[in-house]
């Protein structure tokens, strides 16, 4: 259902309804914005990415297929750019994951952190292209098909990878002692 | 453990196995301590993930995006000047404005897409006509063919697989990439970028249900690349405006790691 009222909402866009593309951005900004900010791991960033996001999605939107879902379609510019925009920022120390053990990191404060924060932390140790993945199954619930045409890979490929990212957080979350308060 | 337990494992964990399924991993898992470590443990990372809560947009984003998109010009406004359209996007390029260009090359595959869906006859029932009645190919009537490249996969010499067209017009350079075959392809395309720019490119997959078409481009080099076969594209480049060489453009198809096709040509500037 909602499938098709955003492929009217991108037809009228075309037509030059600039409203109809205000619609596409209340309905999917929460999302975009969430999806950039577990990528890049900060809110500034975030916000520049999803707003990049929707501009390449407004420029690009007449090689839209509609042969595939919308919103899949946006997830896949938004994980390009999210995780191209981690790549070229550099702005977060990237976090290995001996760093997030050692107690002279600074994620030192880590110990003050709730649960929660301390997952979210764990998480940036992993490569932007393994938080796309775990973020995409686990947070927006995508099958392993449309994860595969989101991030550009095979089917087996996503499933490789899903196991090896879940698998490296999971051995981050029992060393940081957090996998027995889950 | 093997790769059948780790399938299951994670199928489990994504609530994708059927009944049978997941009483034959419980029996497993029973009998084995190591996989009974490895499916909680996974089983963990998904409610860790899971426990981490959506955050609010800033309230000032949809205003910020909204401010920074540009008009937009009604596309279907010049769909009845069939005959015109070429004429208007060869004006716009040759007093080059990044707006204009791209509202140009907007306003090309709109028509195209109608001239080719709407005035063209019906495609014929090959699969790749019916892949471009679907879509809406792009109309290269007023180009000029200026090389053909024929693929050929290797174990089978005799037979064309797939196929490199570049056609051209004063301002417009269209490469059509078609590969026939089941059998994963990457076509990487070098080209002068002081001669030529990217502007756009349509096509799909023929296969049905097929989701791997890719496309990219950086830097003077673009990429297409499918992992299950069989698919068209065409890519758009425009001349620069006031450039006076030739240009050069490489073209080089793999396909599974061997290499199918090598090539350079000369496109010379059309005066």
């Amino acid at each position: 259902m909602t499938s098709t009222a955003d492929t009217v909402l991108v037809t009228r866009t075309l037509e030059g309804e600039r409203n109809a593309f205000g619609e596409l951005v209340d309905r999917y900004q929460k999302v975009v914005y969430n999806v950039a900010y577990r990528v890049v791991g900060n809110k500034p960033d975030a916000e520049d990415v999803a707003q990049t996001v929707f501009l390449k999605v407004y420029e690009n939107l007449s090689t839209y297929n509609p042969r595939y879902q919308f919103f899949s379609w946006l997830y896949r510019i938004a994980v390009n750019e999210a995780v191209n925009a981690k790549k070229r920022l550099h702005k977060s120390v990237e976090l290995t994951e001996d760093s997030i053990l050692s107690p002279t990191t600074p994620f030192d404060g880590a110990v003050a952190m709730d649960v929660e924060n301390q997952i979210g932390a764990a998480m940036m140790s992993l490569s932007p292209e393994s938080r796309a993945i775990l973020i995409l199954r686990h947070y927006q619930e995508f099958t392993y098909k449309d994860i595969a045409y989101i991030m550009e890979l095979t089917e087996q490929k996503v499933k490789s990878r899903l196991y090896s990212a879940r698998q490296r957080l999971g051995k981050i979350l029992i060393q940081k002692g957090l996998k027995t308060e889950l | 453990m093997n790769e059948q337990h780790l399938n299951l494992i994670q199928a489990e964990v994504d609530g994708l196995n059927s009944d049978s399924e997941s009483e034959h991993l419980r029996n497993l898992i029973e009998e084995n301590p190591t996989l009974r470590a490895s499916f909680d443990e996974l089983q963990a990372v998904k409610l860790a993930i899971e426990s981490l809560v959506e955050i609010e947009p800033p309230p000032t984003l949809r205003a910020s995006i909204m401010n920074a998109i540009p008009e937009r010009e009604p596309e279907h406004a010049s769909v009845t000047e069939t005959t015109s359209w070429w004429a208007s996007i060869a004006s716009l390029v040759k007093s080059p404005k990044p707006v204009s260009l791209a509202y140009a090359f907007s306003l090309g595959l709109i028509v195209a897409f109608v001239v080719s869906t709407v005035l063209m006859p019906p495609p014929s029932s090959s699969n790749t006509d019916q892949f471009l009645g679907s879509i809406g190919a792009v109309s290269l009537s007023g180009f000029e063919t200026i090389a053909e490249f024929a693929i050929e996969e290797e174990e089978e010499e005799d037979e064309r697989d797939g196929s490199i067209k570049v056609h051209r017009s004063a301002t417009l350079i269209v490469i059509e990439f078609t590969w026939d075959s089941s059998r994963p392809v990457t076509a990487r395309i070098t080209y002068d970028e002081e001669y030529l720019d990217y502007t756009g490119y349509t096509g799909t997959n023929i296969a049905e249900n097929s989701s791997s078409l890719t496309t990219r481009t950086e830097d003077g080099e673009l990429t297409m690349s499918s992992d299950e076969g069989r698919l068209k594209q065409y890519v758009t480049l425009t001349v620069r405006d006031g450039y006076e060489g030739d240009g050069k453009m490489n073209f080089n198809v793999t396909s599974g790691g061997s290499s199918l096709l090598t090539r350079s040509l000369w496109v010379r500037k059309v005066q």
